[in-house]
């Protein structure tokens, strides 16, 4: 099973580092962590709280834009030129195939987060040293936000149109994020339907993305234990495996 | 049949995985009580300091606990005078005061909100597992059809 998955990555890996749009999304990424850092787009005066919040979300939503170029088509342009047969012939049973690409994707989501990322340690390590563990931290939280992204992008490709996809990713973008007190008080405030049980269910199914920003942390220098890290990440491998075992369910039913 | 064996053996480590992450989080969700049992002998204790102010305290019942139990965590004297401050404001001034309530609701500070995180990886892995077993007597079942179906193999 081990060779089959690292075969598909390959043959993955060999196709979409060919692409030049994976290069021009790491390059605009990196320029725009540069420019926040040196351009002052207002009167703050320590550059540091500036840089931090928006280099965090930068990064998250050019990965995000990085990853629907990846995956939203991948599956289904396997499906649609007939050269799933291939790979389906070799024989790698279904889930080793999804597992496969879905591991693809990642790695080269690892490769964008780690270019930018050690660019923002750089940035932020010149003035403030102590706070880059943490930021090490919200950096690997990104990258775990982008893995879930990217196996919910895997798993509507599989029934959905392009436009679908992207419109219900970043759907499932913003809902993730919005926290539990947002939307406590948004209920509070405005609706007393009996449907706010069935709001609270969907915001309990959608991946709680708002554990994986700590960035307000990081702006009020809060050091974050070494155990709440580990729990978001395991909660993150849980949530990924969760979501592919439902594009497995899909994918073993679908007629090729 | 070795393949076999180990893919059972892979499954059997899948599951026993599973199901340690199943309990600890159990075990975190367990501890809730004692916390909210601290908040709420710690709210007792505050309300008089509250008592003026009872629109506001229904409003956010749960977040004034919030704010209490961030205050048993004792984060900083600072943070402290800056929550006292938050209080002396008008209730109706609710953009302050929701921005305050995110703040000291971050589940890596308040124990409530990384109950919930619990929760969620609790209900998670259970799904998990559920789908481990479902998939496995499936293909069993199938299997046995299949052979049923041509018993010469």
């Amino acid at each position: 099973m081990l060779i089959q998955i690292k075969a598909i990555i390959n043959k993955y890996l060999l196709k979409a580092f060919r692409d030049k749009l994976f290069y021009a999304l790491v390059i605009a990424a990196f320029i725009y962590i540069y420019f926040v850092s040196v351009l002052k787009f207002s009167n703050i005066e320590n550059t540091y709280q500036f840089l931090i919040d928006f280099s965090i979300s930068g990064m998250f939503n050019i990965g995000v834009i990085l990853a629907l170029i990846l995956g939203v088509n991948e599956v289904r342009n396997e499906i649609q030129t007939k050269s799933i047969y291939l790979s389906l012939a070799k024989p790698v049973d279904r889930f080793t195939f999804l597992l496969g690409k879905l591991l693809g994707i990642l790695i080269i989501l690892l490769s964008y987060v780690s270019i930018i990322g050690i660019e923002l340690i750089f940035l932020v390590g010149k003035t403030n040293p102590e706070m880059i563990t943490n930021l090490i931290g919200a950096i690997l939280l990104v990258f775990i936000k982008l893995a879930i992204i990217s196996s919910f992008i895997q798993m509507l490709s599989l029934f959905l149109s392009p436009v679908l996809n992207v419109a219900l990713t970043l759907l499932i973008s913003i809902a993730g994020h919005m926290s539990m007190n947002y939307i406590n008080f948004i209920l509070t405030e405005s609706y007393k339907g009996r449907g706010i049980f069935f709001i609270k269910l969907i915001k309990f199914i959608l991946p709680g993305f708002e554990f994986f920003s700590i960035t307000e942390a990081l702006l009020r220098f809060k050091h974050i234990s070494f155990g709440y890290y580990l729990e978001v990440i395991i909660y993150g491998i849980l949530y990924i495996l969760f979501i592919l075992m439902i594009s497995n369910l899909i994918f073993r039913e679908k007629n090729l | 049949m070795i393949q076999k064996r180990k893919m059972n053996l892979f499954f059997f480590c899948v599951i026993i995985i599973i199901v340690t992450i199943g309990l600890h989080y159990l075990y975190s969700l367990s501890k809730l009580d004692e916390v909210i049992h601290a908040i709420e002998e710690e709210h007792e204790h505050h309300e008089g300091e509250y008592g003026n102010n009872k629109k506001h305290l229904d409003l956010y019942s749960l977040s004034e606990l919030s704010v209490i139990n961030t205050e048993v965590n004792s984060i900083s004297d600072v943070e402290h005078e800056h929550l006292n401050h938050q209080h002396d404001h008008d209730p109706q001034d609710l953009t302050k005061d929701y921005a305050h309530v995110e703040w000291v609701n971050k589940p890596y500070l308040n124990d409530i909100y990384r109950a919930n995180l619990h929760l969620k990886g609790l209900v998670i892995s259970l799904l998990i597992l559920g789908f481990f077993i479902y998939s496995y007597y499936i293909d069993k079942a199938k299997t046995f059809k299949e052979l049923n179906e041509n018993p010469e193999e």
